[in-house]
Formats: C-alpha cells, sequence, structure tokens
C-alpha cells in the first residue's frame, strides 16, 4: 500500500512540475530614459482564433519594435470580461489597458478613478485627429476623452435580396412600410424578421433604437445618467409597445429561446427575409465557411427606418465601438498610451480591416485595406448618422439594464405589459438614482 | 460417460434468460435511456464534421462531406493542451482531496481530540461558502502567494472548496465501520498510523473510489475559478480553452463541437474502462 501511495504521489507531483508553470506577475516597471521600457498588461474580449491572430500579431510587432519593453496579453470572452473586470477592479489589479463597453459601463471606471483621463493626448493632436469624432465621443465625460475606440458598430437590417423580390417588397423607407412588407414575405413563405433573444442583447438592442426614435435626446440622457434616471416620458412605453406590434407580426413564435445565430442561419440559409444585426457580423455574412454559397452576394442592407410622428431623434442609429480605457492608476501610461497609438495607427486598423472585417474609427484605413462595399457603406451612414445611440445594457446602470433585460424578456413571454416593463425600470431606476444622488 | 459430460455441459450453460413482457419492457426503457444519453454525444461528433450552415440549416442529417480539418483545427487552437492540463488540475486535486480528506475524517471520528464535535461542524461548514463570494479575497491571496495562474493555484483551490463535502463523505463511511476491527487492531499492537493505513483505508476503498469519482467530474467541468485565477493561454484548462474557440457574434461551431468531442474522450474512456469502480463506488459508497 505505501509503495502504491508513493508511486501515486511521485507521479502526481512529476506531472505538476511538467504543467505548473508558475508564472506571477512581477507588475510593470517604467524606466523613462528616452526609449520606452517596461511591462504593461492589456486586457481584449477577443479570444476566438479568428481575431486572436489579429491582436497576437500587433503586440508580437510592438514589442519587436520596442525591444525593451514586455506586453502581458490576455483575451477573455464577451461574457466573462464581467466577472474578470469585477474581480480585478475589487482586487485593485485592473490591467494597465483594459476593455470596456462605452456607456455607463466605461464611466463606473471613470467614476472610481480607474481611468487615466486621455483628452491631453487627443485634442488637437496627430492622433486625435485621426480618430472618427462620432466613435472618440462614445468614451466622452464631463467633456474629457477617456477611451481608445477599435472599432465602429451599428445596427442595420441585412435582408436577402431574392425574400425581397420574390414577396415583391422593397426595402422600407419608413417603419410602416417595413411593418407592411411582413404580409407579403410571410405570403412567401418566409419568416419576415429573424428574431432570437435567447441572450437577452437582440432585443435590448430593438429597444435602444425605439427609445433614441420616440424620446428626445436630452431626455434619455438624463434618464440613462444613473444619478437622474426617472424614465417617465411615454415615448419609452410607445417603445415597448412598437417593439411588441412588430415583434408579433413579423417573427416567429417563441424568440426568448432562439439564439441570434440560429435565427441568422434562418436568414442565409432563405428562410427569413431580414434580420436586425450588428455590422460587425459583416465579416460572417461573406464567409463562405459559414453561410451557404447561395446568400453570398444576395444580400443588403439598411439602416432602422423612421417612425412617422416620433418625438425623438430622426434618423439616429443604434451602435457604439468598442474600446479601451487605461488604468488611471497605471505606473507605465506613457507606455500604455504609445501601444495604444500603435494599434491604432493607419496599418494596423488597416489589417483589422482587412483581416477581421470591422469598420475601423481609424481615418484613410478602409481605402488602405479595400474594405468590402458592405462596410464602407456603414462607415458612410454611421457618419452621417446625426446620433449613435449606445447600446441600452451598457449605457444604463446595470439594474436599470437588468429591469429591461428581464422586463423585455417576460414581455415577449406575454407575462408583462409594456405599462408594467415601464414600472420595474422606474423602480429600478429610482433606487439607483437614491444610491447615485 | 457420455450422460455425465452432457449433464456438465449443461450445468456449465448460462441460465436461460426466459423472455416475459414485463423484461421486454425494461429492456425497451433501458434502450431507451441509452439512446438518450448516446445521442448527443454522437450528434456532437458528427457535427464537428459540419460546416455552420449544415449544423443550422440541417441540424439532424450527416455532413455532406466529412471535414476532418475541423477537428484539425480544433487540435491547432490547442484543445489537446487545455485537456492535458484538466487532467494535471483533476488528477492532482483527486490525490490531495482525498488524502486531506481522509486523515480529516479520521482524526474526526477515530482520534480522541479535543472540541472534535465543533471541529467537525467548522470543517462541514465549509460547504456553505459559495465560489464567487470568495473570488476577490481569492484573488489577493492567490496574488500574495504566488499561486496566482499556476496549475498548482487551481489544484490547491479545487482541493480547499471540495475538502468539506468529501470529509463529510468519508466521515459518514467511516462511521459505520465496526469498532470490533479496531479493537482487534489495537490488541494486535498497531499504532494510530498503522491502524489508518492498514485498517481504515483499505476498508473504505468505495467511498474513496466515489469521493475521487465526484472529484474528477467537479475538477474536469470547475468554470469560475479556471477564469479567473489562470491567465496565460498556455495553463487554461479545458472548460477555458473551449469558451476562447467561441465568440459574440461569430462562433465556428463545428470546430467548437470538434474540439468537445475531442475533450470527453478522457472522460468517456475513463468511465468505460473504470465502469464497474465508478458505479461500485457510487452506489456502495454514497448508498452507505
Amino acid at each position: 500500500m505505501k509503495k502504491i501511495i508513493g508511486i501515486a504521489l511521485s507521479l502526481s507531483l512529476a506531472a505538476l512540475a511538467v504543467g505548473c508553470g508558475a508564472n506571477p506577475d512581477s507588475g510593470g516597471s517604467s524606466a523613462n530614459t528616452g526609449e520606452l521600457t517596461g511591462k504593461i498588461s492589456f486586457l481584449e474580449k477577443w479570444p476566438d482564433p479568428q481575431y486572436k491572430v489579429i491582436f497576437d500579431k500587433i503586440v508580437a510587432d510592438y514589442i519587436a519594435a520596442h525591444p525593451g519593453v514586455e506586453i502581458d496579453h490576455q483575451a477573455v470572452g464577451d461574457q466573462p470580461i464581467k466577472d474578470q473586470l469585477r474581480v480585478l477592479t475589487s482586487a485593485d489589479e485592473l490591467p494597465d489597458i483594459f476593455f470596456a463597453w462605452p456607456g455607463d459601463f466605461a464611466k463606473k471606471f471613470i467614476r472610481g478613478g480607474f481611468a487615466a483621463d486621455l483628452s491631453e493626448y487627443l485634442n488637437g493632436t496627430e492622433w486625435g485627429e485621426s480618430l472618427a469624432e462620432s466613435a472618440l465621443g462614445a468614451y466622452k465625460y464631463d467633456g474629457k476623452y477617456y477611451g481608445i475606440p477599435i472599432n465602429m458598430n451599428a445596427k442595420v437590417f441585412a435582408y436577402s435580396k431574392s425574400a425581397f423580390t420574390k414577396a415583391g417588397v422593397q426595402p422600407p423607407t419608413s417603419y410602416e412600410e417595413l411593418l407592411a412588407s411582413c404580409e407579403p414575405l410571410k405570403a412567401a413563405g418566409y419568416t419576415p424578421i429573424a428574431f432570437g433573444n435567447q441572450y437577452g442583447w437582440p432585443a435590448i438592442h430593438y429597444i435602444t433604437q425605439l427609445n433614441a426614435e420616440y424620446v428626445a435626446a436630452d431626455v434619455r440622457n438624463a434618464d440613462y445618467n444613473p444619478a437622474g434616471g426617472e424614465f417617465t416620458d411615454p415615448g419609452y412605453e410607445k417603445a415597448l409597445v412598437t417593439f411588441k406590434e412588430m415583434i408579433d407580426k413579423c417573427s416567429k413564435p417563441g424568440s426568448n429561446g432562439i439564439s441570434h445565430e440560429t435565427a441568422q442561419a434562418d436568414l442565409t440559409n432563405g428562410k427569413a427575409g431580414m434580420q436586425y444585426l450588428e455590422v460587425l457580423e459583416f465579416v460572417s455574412l461573406n464567409n463562405t465557411e459559414t453561410v451557404p454559397e447561395s446568400w453570398i452576394g444576395d444580400w443588403d442592407f439598411f439602416a432602422f427606418p423612421p417612425i412617422a410622428g416620433a418625438q425623438g431623434t430622426p434618423g439616429a442609429i443604434t451602435g457604439a465601438p468598442d474600446g479601451f480605457l487605461v488604468n488611471g492608476k497605471s505606473e507605465n501610461i506613457a507606455l500604455a498610451i504609445d501601444f495604444l497609438k500603435f494599434l491604432t495607427s493607419k496599418e494596423n486598423a488597416a489589417l483589422i480591416v482587412k483581416d477581421i472585417g470591422w469598420p475601423s474609427p481609424v481615418a484613410g484605413s478602409a481605402e488602405l485595406a479595400q474594405a468590402t462595399p458592405e462596410v464602407k457603406k456603414a462607415v458612410e451612414m454611421m457618419s452621417a448618422a446625426p446620433e449613435m445611440a449606445i447600446w441600452l445594457d451598457t449605457e444604463t446602470h446595470a439594474e436599470v439594464a437588468q429591469a429591461y433585460l428581464a422586463g423585455v424578456e417576460s414581455l415577449l413571454n406575454q407575462d408583462l405589459t409594456p405599462a408594467q416593463v415601464m414600472d420595474s425600470v422606474r423602480v429600478a431606476a429610482a433606487k439607483v438614482k437614491a444610491e447615485n444622488s | 460417460m457420455t450422460t455425465t459430460a452432457t449433464s456438465t455441459a449443461v450445468r456449465m450453460r448460462r441460465p436461460r434468460v426466459r423472455i416475459t413482457p414485463v423484461r421486454v419492457v425494461i429492456g425497451m426503457v433501458l434502450a431507451a435511456l441509452a439512446v438518450l444519453v448516446i445521442f448527443p454525444l454522437v450528434w456532437m461528433a458528427i457535427s464537428g464534421f459540419k460546416t455552420n450552415a449544415e449544423l443550422y440549416g440541417d441540424p439532424w442529417g450527416l455532413p455532406a462531406e466529412w471535414r476532418w480539418h475541423n477537428y484539425e483545427r480544433a487540435y491547432e487552437y490547442g484543445v489537446i493542451h487545455y485537456i492535458g492540463n484538466s487532467l494535471v488540475v483533476t488528477i492532482g486535486s483527486i490525490i490531495l482531496v482525498v488524502l486531506v480528506s481522509s486523515f480529516a475524517a479520521f482524526a474526526l471520528v477515530r482520534v480522541k481530540i479535543p472540541f472534535s464535535a465543533p471541529l467537525t461542524m467548522v470543517v462541514l461548514g465549509g460547504l456553505m461558502l459559495s465560489e464567487t463570494v470568495a473570488l476577490v479575497p481569492l484573488f489577493r491571496i492567490m496574488r500574495g502567494i504566488g499561486l496566482y495562474n499556476s496549475l498548482f493555484g487551481i489544484i490547491i483551490l479545487y482541493t480547499a472548496f471540495r475538502v468539506p463535502f468529501i470529509t463529510f463523505l468519508i466521515r459518514a463511511y467511516m462511521l459505520g465501520l465496526p469498532q470490533e476491527v479496531y479493537d482487534s487492531a489495537v490488541v494486535d499492537g498497531c499504532n494510530t498510523w498503522q491502524i489508518f493505513w492498514r485498517i481504515t483505508m483499505p476498508l473504505c476503498y468505495p467511498i474513496i473510489i466515489s469521493a475521487a469519482v465526484l472529484q474528477a467530474l467537479f475538477s474536469w467541468n470547475e468554470f469560475v475559478f479556471a477564469l479567473v485565477f489562470i491567465k496565460d493561454d498556455e495553463l487554461k484548462t479545458m472548460p477555458v480553452g473551449l469558451m476562447t474557440l467561441q465568440s459574440k457574434l461569430t462562433t465556428d461551431w463545428p470546430v467548437v463541437f470538434a474540439g468537445l468531442t475531442m475533450s470527453a474522450i478522457p472522460m468517456v474512456l475513463a468511465f468505460l474502462f473504470g465502469q464497474r469502480y465508478f458505479v461500485k463506488g457510487i452506489t456502495e459508497g454514497i448508498g452507505k
């Protein structure tokens, strides 16, 4: 028995010796003697292989150009990064550069002093001029810039040209036309609007757009602010009523049980007419590995059409860039800024546009990368939009966002009415307001 | 002679099972259960050969072409590496948790120590501690003692969080062992150490197997600690590693399924080869 246990222990210790690369962080250090040196940590949210190679390459290129620099690069997925950032913030171990969604998600770090003011590096500088103001503005707080955008994103309706032709409908120019196109599409054998809300955010993106259509920008800005949320404008309820009407009339029932990808497969496999999706998804709409060949070249897109008589911002588009904040307590801010400049240089932005199809906020990168016609058109559309409405679930306080997410899910399940959803949002907003004022 | 040989052959033959309606129904129910368990695994393995379009367009059909390169890509993306890390963590934590919990249970049951009753409550109180609540303080501790971003640190965490439950299991089993065996061991001159290794541990074999199985399932699938306490790609365990193959908008699901299939192989093999011990361990151990 002793012998067996002895062997087992030896084996396990040997396995540990092989497998355990104890690698505690040594922390950043900077020796600013003209040439930038030291170590910075960089946390982003694209670990999946098609994106990871790009970020790995950019990091490797920077290190090759700066021999004294070390970059501790970590990629964590879209959902887990929220837990990761929560733990790192609580433990006061935030990386030097970290991903943050614009809106209240980023503002929490700004209010807590965890994000550095980058205005001096952007105001009137060549770097600042090279970045689209609409993207930079998403990370603006109290007149100061705190974030560096890496891409530009917006929600649009992608539609099947052949489905529209078969149903005898045109891309709608008003919400009423959009609603009217559903019957002919159904008659032609299509689900008019492919919609899957398993993750919650697809419905919230609709509500973001509809709130922008129905509620004036200044009222929304006040309500989305944790210290001033009232949500008493009747436009919020109208937005929910419109959303419910559109989904009931134009989509399959049971959307809470359908994933966004499954709904998208209905569109690309010729079973649906259109889907409200992100410009960042264009790359997968053109990928022969992920869609049937019949779909390639058979699609186009249009922005959410305006609603007659709505009191909000006509022509507003839902969308926001993804971007990075610099840790306000970083000991290596100069190095972090220099790396971000490199990341958003025209060449690297062009690499991102070319290889992963993201619309870039960097001026001239689309031309350099020979972006697809769809991406070029989307960039023009975003540039011309009078307002970019930031995702409701990252723009508002987490509790308000949660009330919206749960409420809209119940609305789709027929468990709550639009008025009841708004009641729960107002309760959450009042609680948040009391805590923040 | 012939008669004797025939009768021996009859005796040697396995008794014929009589087919009755009840047996047929039971057989059909068991077959249906087997299909329920096996079908998702087969579907997952087959889906690993498809394209995204085939997966969504014809989820139940066979792929038009068997795309082995999905499995090759999963391999290239490091799935084998993730599985290796999971094996290290699982085997390490099984050995550690079984040893520590057996010592603890033995001490609580068989050794006269002061305050053993409150001590038992303290150990079992660990069952109440949730992983999520402990994340932030643990993060600081792990950074402080240099165990952050190491497989050894993960093994320690998996052990620490499972010691209360496994101790609870082994202690309950040890309480049921006959006192006479211990009395005779003492009469024969065994010291405490010998009683533990030569008497208690062999008698506790069924529960040790159960504990090992339960710990293996926990360590193999654990996600939150592995996500927060491992930073380097080379050290990621299987659940976190496979998560990195998925993106918010553009996941190549067949490659993910290929990775999932590859990661299921060690557990399926372990079950096939150790089926007898698994079932025996769980029924004898937990049922005790």
